[in-house]
């Protein structure tokens, strides 16, 4: 358990000033799997970016996969991209959502404080687009439309980057010499169940135990 | 009907759940169970990944269908395996309540299984933190996530999830889509599947998959995957959501020499216009073979020859791969001795030139090596 392998990260905020990632790789590397069984392992860093090479406001992958709704897949993926600006996630996160809580549920500003704050004119019409695109209420555009992606030029080596936080299935704490090596990196720990077998309940419940972790280590705390 | 095939292992040997592994009569796909609360079975979902995965066969015979109660399955602590419905899994904890409670990290994942209490439960994942963490902060973490997970679980958690409604307007009905398309006639989903305007839908591979295995002959299904796939290509997403339809077109052609064969064409050329795909094929070893000898035989000659130099460069040369890009090679320099003995009628079909002779050569010896070098001719062996 010495390197993960994240092309696709995506950031959760300590504060607006201060993010940290969330890292869930998409690679075949044997100590992060995923898919409908819930064999999720993830790590959570404070936020950093160096070796930056593209950030995302949404999971770009959706993007190519034609799922978000047309007014955002007519546009140019590009046009999204902002690792020009290395601040951009905290600024996107206090730009659309203000706090790290708010982020973190989704929970957007409303169109009128949003509109008045920012004086959006006519032209910003990808920034209209984005903060459409979180108030979107129909359930085939998961959170994923608004969880902001870093992507890395290289693979993380955990034993320099040292992870705040472990997560991974129950079933796991019976191996100690796993959960030996996760401690040994430095992370503290929470796991999963892994029954009921569904999806959208290993996600529920990550969400849930995640935001636990925020709260009780204070990355709320603004 | 899906029948139990295997387990899959995600306690790595240890006492713990395990996960069924179930197959279909209709298609060589494998499957996972998707449940409710209740674990109650929902859908059946194509699970392509399981080769990355510790698996250990069956020995008890089961299958289940969707709106079954679903089949739950563990190593228990006297390390026998454990596999039934809810009502059968809780009569057993009851019986061996004694031997489960000497290890807690089984029977917090049990209680799960009973409904436990608040107390009962509380109990227990004290026990599991003493065990397993040294940092008194550490265990309170792991503790207090428990316990708010608890609570929440029923009140958040499930009721922000799909609580698979019937949706009478349109099987597009969200992860609902197997309770309610069970309504639908075969033909009206096949009409359904065929439309444009749902081929962008999340759920078309849902819906393909439950109609192709209540109808496991209808060639129309097969057009229609290869016009989805066209389709699903042409606009530029990404090819890795065909998968589990591609493979079940790729496992079918094996036995219909005369299938699919503009589709490969189109795929191998498809496949060089995006070469990142190969990675992700590569994650799965049975695709991964079935992709190459269908592409060895139906593909475009010059393309699979890139594809193949493109895995050679690029991909780790494990023994799957290498056998199935041997197989590969193989094929294609067969395909030209046909076309030296009777070169009108293969020359139809079959556009090779000396060049592409010499390079497929040159790519199977340099493969056979590296196989003798590293994996002592497994590779025979392991190709499809």
């Amino acid at each position: 358990v010495e390197r993960s392998k994240p092309t696709h990260v995506t950031c959760f905020p300590r504060s607006v000033s201060h993010i940290s990632l969330l890292v869930a790789p998409r690679t075949s590397a044997n100590y992060f799997k995923k898919g409908s069984i819930g064999n999720y392992q993830l790590v959570v860093f404070d936020f950093f970016i160096d070796n930056v090479k593209r950030i995302f406001s949404f999971e770009s992958g959706v993007f190519k996969s034609k799922r978000y709704p047309p007014f955002i897949n007519m546009m140019d993926m590009l046009d999204f991209e902002t690792s020009s600006d290395l601040e951009a996630p905290q600024k996107l996160i206090g730009t659309f959502f203000g706090t790290a809580r708010n982020y973190y549920r989704l929970s957007a500003r409303s169109q009128e404080q949003f509109e008045n704050l920012f004086e959006i004119d006519v032209l910003d019409e990808e920034i209209k687009a984005l903060h459409k695109l979180i108030q979107e209420k129909d359930k085939r555009f998961d959170d994923r439309r608004f969880s902001i992606e870093v992507q890395f030029n290289g693979d993380i080596d955990l034993t320099k980057r040292k992870p705040l936080l472990a997560i991974f299935p129950e079933t796991y704490l019976s191996n100690q010499q796993y959960i030996d090596q996760i401690e040994a990196l430095g992370a503290e720990v929470i796991t999963y169940p892994v029954y009921p077998l569904r999806k959208e309940y290993f996600y529920g419940s990550i969400y849930e135990k995640l935001e636990t972790f925020y709260v009780k280590r204070g990355y709320y705390n603004v | 009907m899906f029948k139990l095939m295997l387990f899959i292992d995600i306690s790595e040997g240890h006492p713990g759940m395990l996960i069924p592994l179930l197959s279909s009569p209709n298609t060589n796909l494998p499957y996972v169970q998707q449940m409710d609360e209740f674990l109650q079975l929902r859908e059946i979902v194509p699970f392509l990944q399981y080769e990355n995965y510790l698996t250990m066969p069956s020995e008890v015979q089961r299958s289940v269908t969707i709106e079954d109660k679903g089949l739950i399955a563990f190593r228990s602590y006297d390390d026998s395996v454990i596999c039934g419905d809810v009502s059968e899994v809780m009569n057993y904890i009851e019986a061996n309540h004694e031997g489960i409670s000497k290890l807690p990290i089984l029977q917090c994942q049990l209680n799960r299984i009973v409904g436990a209490e608040l107390t009962p439960s509380y109990d227990v994942w004290k026990s599991v933190a003493a065990q397993i963490f040294e940092s008194e902060a550490q265990r309170t973490l792991w503790v207090d996530s428990e316990l708010q997970l608890f609570q929440k679980q029923k009140k958040r958690i499930w009721s922000e999830i799909d609580p698979f409604e019937v949706n009478r307007k349109t099987p597009d009905a969200g992860s609902g889509i197997y309770s309610s398309i069970a309504e639908y006639s075969t033909e009206y989903l096949i009409r359904w599947l065929s439309n444009r305007a749902n081929f962008l839908s999340k759920d078309w591979t849902k819906v393909w998959h439950y109609v192709k295995n209540k109808n496991p002959f209808d060639d129309r299904l097969i057009e229609i995957a290869q016009s989805w796939i066209v389709f699903i290509s042409s606009e530029g997403a990404d090819l890795q959501q065909t998968f589990s339809v591609l493979y079940v077109l790729l496992d079918r052609s094996r036995g219909s020499p005369n299938e699919l064969s503009g589709f490969g064409e189109f795929l191998s050329d498809r496949m060089t216009s995006d070469l990142s795909i190969l990675f992700e094929a590569f994650r799965y070893k049975r695709l991964f073979a079935l992709l190459f000898e269908f592409l060895s035989k139906k593909g475009d000659t010059n393309d699979v020859l890139k594809l193949i130099n493109f895995c050679l460069d690029e991909l780790p040369k494990q023994p799957f791969a290498v056998a199935a890009l041997t197989s590969a090679l193989r094929n294609i320099i067969s395909e030209t001795g046909k076309f030296e003995n009777n070169l009108t009628q293969v020359a139809r079909n079959r556009d090779f030139d000396q060049k592409q002779i010499e390079y497929a050569e040159n790519l199977l010896s340099a493969l056979e090596n590296y196989a003798k070098e590293h994996f002592s001719g497994t590779t025979n062996t392991a190709s499809v």
